[in-house]
C-alpha cells in the first residue's frame, strides 16, 4: 500500500517525468538549448548570497557607499554567473553513438558524442546515468569528443540507462546548470558468467582451428590511444610518465576440441542454465576449443573467434526476453 | 593467477566534483591573498604580514611534499597565537581594526587547511570581506581602483578553481574581467536606485591617523603643515561664488590658555554674557567635504547658526566653533550657515571671570614683552590705540618666512626683540600674548585661511598648506573680532596665498613639495575636480541625492512611478536577452548555411544553372542532375546536409557544408 505521502510523492514524480518527457522527447541526438537547460543556485551559491548580505550590511553600518557598490557588484556576478552558467553548457550537441555489450551485473560502457558550438567551448561538464559514476568532460568549440559513459545492468536482455545527467557549475561553482536528457539509448547484456558443471556435450568432429585472435585477454598485444572511459589500470603509465602522451594497454588471448553448449545438457533455471552457458562459452573461447550453441529455436555451429563469441552471447542474451523491446539501435 | 578479462571489472572514473588543489590553483589563490592583504598592512599591525607569509610557505612547503600538514595542535597553536598578537596590538579593544585583523588572520590560516576545490572556495568566500574592509580605511578613486583590480583577481581566481580546460593567465584574467563587466550595468542601476538605510547597530570606533593640526601651538607647528599639499576640504557654496579671500577664516578651534611656550585649549571660561542676542548679518550657505583628520573639530566661516549633515552628530560650542561627537576617522560632508558679520543692539559683556582668563598669562615668561605690554596700559592708551599700535609693529619692522630661527624659553621675547622672522603662528602668539599684557582679553584661532578656487567643478579646496593661525579679540561693544597680525606683515599671504608672501628661497622649499609648473597645476587642478566629483557622486551619494537623481530622471519619486520605471526596465532587460537569446545559435548557423547556399548558386549560375524563383533546393538539383549527372554523389551530399541543418537542428553540420560548397564542383 504505501503511505499516502509516499503515494503522492510517486505521482508527482510520474508527472514531473510525463512533464519532461513532452519538454524533451526520446531521440538519438540533443542539442542543449534554452528549452532542456535549468538554472539553479546550489549550497556555495547560497553561502555567497549570505556573504553578500554581509557585505553590505558593513556598508550600510558604515554608511560607506564604496562597500555598498561592492555588495550591488556581487549581486550583479550572481546574475551573471547565471547567464555564463547557461552559456556554458546551451549549444551542446549530444549523440549516442553506440554501446559495448556487458555481462549481467557489470558497468555497461555507452559511447556518447559531445560537440559545443559556444566559441569557449564547455568547461568542467559533469555526466551521469542514474545510479552510474560521474564523469568529467572538456570541450572545446567544435570539436568533437567521444566519451565512455557506464550505466550499471542488471539482468541480461536490454538494458535503457534512463536520463542522461549533464551538469556543471562552471563557471563560479555557484550556479547549477542541469539537463537530464531522453536519449534513445540501449545496450545489450549477456547473462553473467557464473561458473556451473561443465554441459554434457555430445561427439563432434574434432576441427583444428587457427590462432584467431580475441580482444581483451591476457597477453599484452600493444597500445592504442587513450580515451575518455578507459579503465584506469590499463593506461600505460611507464609511457606517461616518460611524456610520450596517455595510452591504454590493450591485451589479447590465444586459442586451441568442439563442445556444444546444449540447451538440454544443463539442469539448471532458465537463467542459471544461461549464466552457465555464458561461462563455459567464455572458457571454450578461452582454451580456444570450438564451441557451438543450441536453444530452443536457435542453433549456432560450432567455431571459435570474437564475432562467433559475440554471436553466441547475442543469442542468448536475446532468448526468450520477458518483454520484447526492439532493438532501435546497432551495438558496437 | 591472471583473472580472465570479463572478471577485471572495469573501473570508471571516480566523481570529480572534490577536486585536489592543483599547483596553478594554490598558484592563484597564493597570488589573489597577497593582493587582497597587501592594502590593509598599512591599516594594520605589520605582523599580520609575517603572519600570512609564514602560512602560505607552509603551504607551498606542503604542496612540494616537504612539509606535512599541521596538526591539531600546531593549528590552535596557530590560532592562539594571532589571537593573543592582536589581543597586544589593540589591547584588547574591539575596534574596527582589530576585527579586520582577525579577519586577515582567518584568511591567512585558513591557507593551511585548503586541500580542495570547495575549500578554496571558502577562502574567496572571505576573500570578499577582505576587499570590502579595504574600503574600510580608504575611499580614494585609487583605492577603488585598487579594490576592482582586487575583483578582478578573485574572480579569475574563483573561476580557475573551476577551470578544466587549459588556458593562460593572461586569458583567464580576461575571462574573469569579462565577469565583472557584464556585471557593472547592472551594479550602477542597483547603486543608483537602491534605497540607503541609516546605520543598523552602532559600531566599534575607527581609530584614523591624526592629520593637520593638533589641540595646542607652539612655534614651528603650522610651518611644517606649509609644505603639505594634502587637501583639507572642499566647500562649494550654494550662490557658486566664493566670499572675498580677507573672509575666507575657517575656524577650527580656539587657543585660550598659554604655558609660557605653546597655547592650548583650556576649559571654555563660559559662554560671553551677550545681552540679547546679536542681528546675524551676510548669511552665507555652504556645504563642505571633509578629509577624515581624526580629530572632532570641523570648519567653518565666522560664526555659524545652523548647521546639518547625515548623521545629526555636530553642535555649535559656546565659542561658535563646530564640534563633531566623535574624531572624523572618515570624510564627511556637513552644511552650514554662517554669519559674516554680527550687531549688536545692546553691548555683549565678559564676565569678571572669563575677562581674567582671557588676560592671563603666567608671571615669569617673555618678562620682556609683558613689560611693553603694561608701558602701552600705562600710558593711558585705548584698547583700539594699543591694537593698532601692536600691528604698526609688525609692519613696521618683521619679515614672514617659512624658516624662521628656532626659538628659546622665552619664545615671545626672542621673537619679538630678536629674530622679528616668523610664520602666522608666530605672530598670532606673540600678538595675543602682547594684548594680554596690555590687559586686552585675546585668544589664538587656529584653522585654514583662503583656499583654491577650482573653475571645473566651482569649489574651494582648502589644502593643509593653508594652515594659519590668528587673533580674536575682545573690544568692548562688539564682541570678539578677528584680528591677523600676519596680515599686516604679508598682506599678500591674506589676498593671495602663501606663495606670494614668500621670498626666493622659501618659494624654493615650498616648490619641491609642490609642483609648480603650469600643465601640472593644470592635471592637478582636473585631478582634483575629479575627486570632488568622486566624492560629491559616489562617496556621499546619499537619499538626498537619490531623491534628486531621480526626479531629475523619471520626474518624480512616487512609488507608482519607481515601480512603474522598475518593471519597464525589467521588461527591457528580459526583453534583451530573449532577443540574444533568439538571436544567439540557431539563427546564426541558418543565415551560415544560406550565405553557403548562395555562394553554390553562384558557381551554378558560371555553369549555367539558374535557380528559379520558389523552386526548392530539391527540385533544383534534380534539373542540374538530368543535364549534369556527374554532379550527383556531390549535390546529394549537399542537399543532405543542409536538410540536417535547416530542418533537424544539427547545426554542428555546418562547417561540413560549407567544405563541401567550397570544394564544388570538384
Amino acid at each position: 500500500m504505501g503511505n499516502p505521502l509516499s503515494n503522492w510523492r510517486i505521482a508527482w514524480e510520474n508527472r514531473f517525468y510525463r512533464w519532461l518527457d513532452q519538454r524533451s522527447p526520446n531521440t538519438h541526438s540533443i542539442t542543449l538549448n534554452r528549452k532542456n537547460l535549468y538554472t539553479f543556485p546550489n549550497v556555495s551559491g547560497l553561502m555567497y548570497l549570505v556573504i553578500i548580505v554581509v557585505i553590505w550590511m558593513l556598508g550600510t553600518n558604515y554608511q560607506n557607499n564604496l562597500i555598498l557598490a561592492l555588495a550591488y557588484l556581487m549581486i550583479s556576478i550572481f546574475i551573471v554567473a547565471i547567464l555564463h552558467a547557461f552559456t556554458n553548457m546551451a549549444g551542446i550537441t549530444v549523440t549516442f553513438a553506440g554501446a559495448k555489450p556487458a555481462f549481467a551485473g557489470e558497468p555497461a560502457a555507452f559511447t556518447l558524442e559531445l560537440t559545443a558550438i559556444h566559441k569557449f567551448g564547455c568547461d568542467h561538464l559533469e555526466l551521469r546515468w542514474p545510479g552510474g559514476d560521474t564523469q568529467l568532460v572538456t570541450l572545446n568549440a567544435n570539436e568533437p569528443v567521444r566519451i565512455n559513459l557506464h550505466a550499471q545492468s542488471k539482468e541480461r536482455g536490454y538494458l535503457r540507462p534512463g536520463r542522461l545527467l549533464l551538469q556543471s557549475h562552471f563557471p563560479l561553482g555557484i550556479i547549477r546548470c542541469w539537463t537530464w536528457l531522453n536519449l534513445d539509448a540501449q545496450a545489450l547484456i549477456y547473462p553473467a558468467p557464473i561458473a556451473s558443471e561443465e554441459p554434457k556435450h555430445q561427439a563432434s568432429d574434432g576441427k583444428q582451428e587457427g590462432g584467431s585472435r580475441q580482444r581483451g585477454g591476457d597477453d599484452f598485444s600493444g597500445l592504442r590511444d587513450y580515451q575518455p572511459g578507459d579503465p584506469i589500470k590499463h593506461i600505460a603509465w611507464k609511457q606517461f610518465a616518460q611524456e610520450k602522451g596517455l595510452f591504454t594497454k590493450e591485451y589479447e588471448a590465444f586459442n586451441s576440441a568442439e563442445k556444444w553448449l546444449d540447451w538440454n545438457s544443463l539442469t539448471l533455471p532458465q537463467e542459471a542454465r544461461l549464466s552457465g552457458f555464458c561461462y563455459w562459452a567464455l572458457e571454450y573461447e578461452q582454451r580456444q576449443i570450438p564451441y557451438g550453441l543450441r536453444l530452443p529455436g536457435i542453433t549456432l555451429e560450432p567455431a571459435l573467434g570474437e564475432a562467433h563469441l559475440q554471436a553466441v552471447l547475442t543469442a542468448m542474451a536475446q532468448f526468450n526476453l520477458p518483454a520484447p523491446v526492439l532493438p532501435k539501435v546497432a551495438t558496437q | 593467477m591472471i583473472k580472465p578479462f570479463w572478471q577485471r571489472t572495469t573501473k570508471v572514473t571516480p566523481a570529480v566534483r572534490e577536486e585536489y588543489l592543483v599547483r596553478d590553483k594554490l598558484a592563484w589563490l597564493l597570488i589573489m591573498q597577497t593582493v587582497l592583504i597587501l592594502p590593509l598592512l598599512f591599516n594594520l599591525p605589520a605582523w599580520l604580514g609575517l603572519a600570512w607569509a609564514i602560512s602560505a610557505s607552509w603551504r607551498i612547503q606542503m604542496f612540494r611534499g616537504r612539509w606535512s600538514a599541521p596538526g591539531k595542535v600546531a593549528k590552535s597553536l596557530l590560532t592562539a597565537i594571532c589571537v593573543a598578537g592582536m589581543f597586544a596590538s589593540y589591547s584588547g579593544n574591539t575596534s574596527t581594526e582589530a576585527m579586520v585583523g582577525l579577519l586577515v588572520c582567518t584568511f591567512s590560516l585558513k591557507l593551511l587547511e585548503v586541500n580542495s576545490t570547495r575549500d578554496a572556495q571558502f577562502l574567496i568566500f572571505i576573500g570578499f570581506i577582505i576587499t570590502a574592509s579595504q574600503l574600510l580605511f580608504s575611499q580614494t578613486p585609487q583605492a577603488a581602483a585598487f579594490c576592482l583590480f582586487s575583483m578582478l583577481l578573485l574572480l579569475s581566481c574563483w573561476r580557475s578553481l573551476h577551470l578544466t580546460h587549459e588556458q593562460s593567465p593572461t586569458l583567464r584574467l580576461k575571462r574573469g574581467g569579462a565577469i565583472i563587466l557584464h556585471a557593472l550595468p547592472v551594479m550602477l542601476v542597483l547603486f543608483l536606485v537602491v534605497p540607503r538605510l541609516g546605520p543598523l547597530w552602532a559600531i566599534p570606533n575607527q581609530q584614523a591617523a591624526k592629520t593637520g593640526f593638533s589641540d595646542s601651538l607652539s612655534p614651528g607647528d603650522l610651518g611644517n603643515l606649509a609644505l603639505n599639499p594634502a587637501p583639507a576640504f572642499r566647500v562649494s557654496f550654494t550662490n557658486q561664488t566664493p566670499p572675498p579671500a580677507n573672509q575666507l577664516y575657517w575656524r577650527g578651534i580656539v587657543l585660550d590658555g598659554f604655558d609660557g611656550r605653546a597655547w592650548k585649549m583650556r576649559d571654555s571660561w563660559g559662554r560671553a554674557s551677550e545681552n540679547g542676542s546679536s542681528i546675524k548679518q551676510e548669511l552665507i550657505d555652504y556645504s563642505v567635504i571633509l578629509e577624515p583628520h581624526g580629530q572632532p573639530w570641523l570648519f567653518s566661516l565666522m560664526t555659524p547658526i545652523e548647521t546639518k549633515s547625515a548623521t545629526d552628530s555636530i553642535r555649535i560650542t559656546a565659542d561658535s566653533l563646530l564640534m563633531n561627537r566623535i574624531p572624523v576617522a572618515q570624510r564627511i560632508r556637513y552644511e552650514v550657515t554662517s554669519a559674516l558679520k554680527q550687531e549688536w543692539p545692546e553691548s555683549p559683556q565678559l564676565q569678571p571671570l572669563q575677562r581674567d582668563g582671557y588676560t592671563r598669562l603666567p608671571l615669569t615668561s617673555n618678562p620682556q614683552t609683558r613689560a611693553l605690554g603694561e608701558s602701552w596700559r600705562a600710558q593711558q592708551l585705548s584698547d583700539q590705540q594699543i591694537i593698532d599700535k601692536a600691528l604698526a609693529l609688525f609692519n613696521r619692522e618683521f619679515t614672514y618666512t617659512l624658516q624662521p630661527p628656532l626659538l628659546g624659553v622665552h619664545s615671545v621675547d626672542e621673537f619679538l626683540f630678536q629674530s622679528k622672522r616668523g610664520f602666522c603662528e608666530h605672530f598670532a602668539s606673540s600678538f595675543s600674548f602682547l594684548l594680554r599684557a596690555a590687559g586686552i582679553p585675546a585668544r589664538v584661532v587656529v584653522g585654514y585661511q583662503g583656499g583654491t578656487w577650482n573653475p571645473v567643478e566651482n569649489y574651494l579646496l582648502v589644502r593643509q598648506s593653508d594652515a594659519h593661525a590668528w587673533t580674536e579679540v575682545w573690544i568692548e561693544g562688539k564682541g570678539w573680532q578677528m584680528i591677523d597680525p600676519t596680515a599686516a606683515v604679508a598682506p599678500n599671504r591674506i589676498e593671495q596665498g602663501m606663495s606670494e608672501a614668500l621670498n626666493a628661497s622659501d618659494l624654493e622649499l615650498v616648490n619641491s613639495a609642490w609642483q609648480s609648473s603650469s600643465i601640472l597645476q593644470q592635471l592637478q587642478i582636473r585631478w582634483d575636480a575629479a575627486n570632488y566629483v568622486w566624492q560629491v557622486w559616489v562617496l556621499n551619494y546619499d537619499t538626498k541625492t537619490q531623491e534628486g537623481l531621480l526626479t531629475r530622471l523619471l520626474g518624480g519619486t512616487e512609488s507608482w512611478r519607481l515601480t512603474l520605471w522598475l518593471i519597464g526596465l525589467g521588461l527591457l532587460g528580459a526583453g534583451i536577452f530573449a532577443w540574444m537569446l533568439v538571436r544567439r545559435r540557431p539563427s546564426l548557423a541558418i543565415r551560415r548555411e544560406v550565405k553557403a547556399i548562395k555562394k553554390l548558386e553562384q558557381k551554378l549560375e558560371q555553369c549555367g544553372y539558374r535557380r528559379a524563383q520558389g523552386e526548392t533546393l530539391g527540385d533544383f538539383f534534380q534539373r542540374i542532375l538530368v543535364s549534369a549527372p556527374q554532379y550527383r554523389a556531390t549535390l546529394q551530399n549537399i542537399h543532405q546536409l543542409f536538410v540536417q541543418i535547416a530542418y533537424q537542428n544539427q547545426a554542428i553540420q555546418i562547417e561540413r557544408l560549407e567544405q563541401a560548397i567550397k570544394q564544388f564542383p570538384k
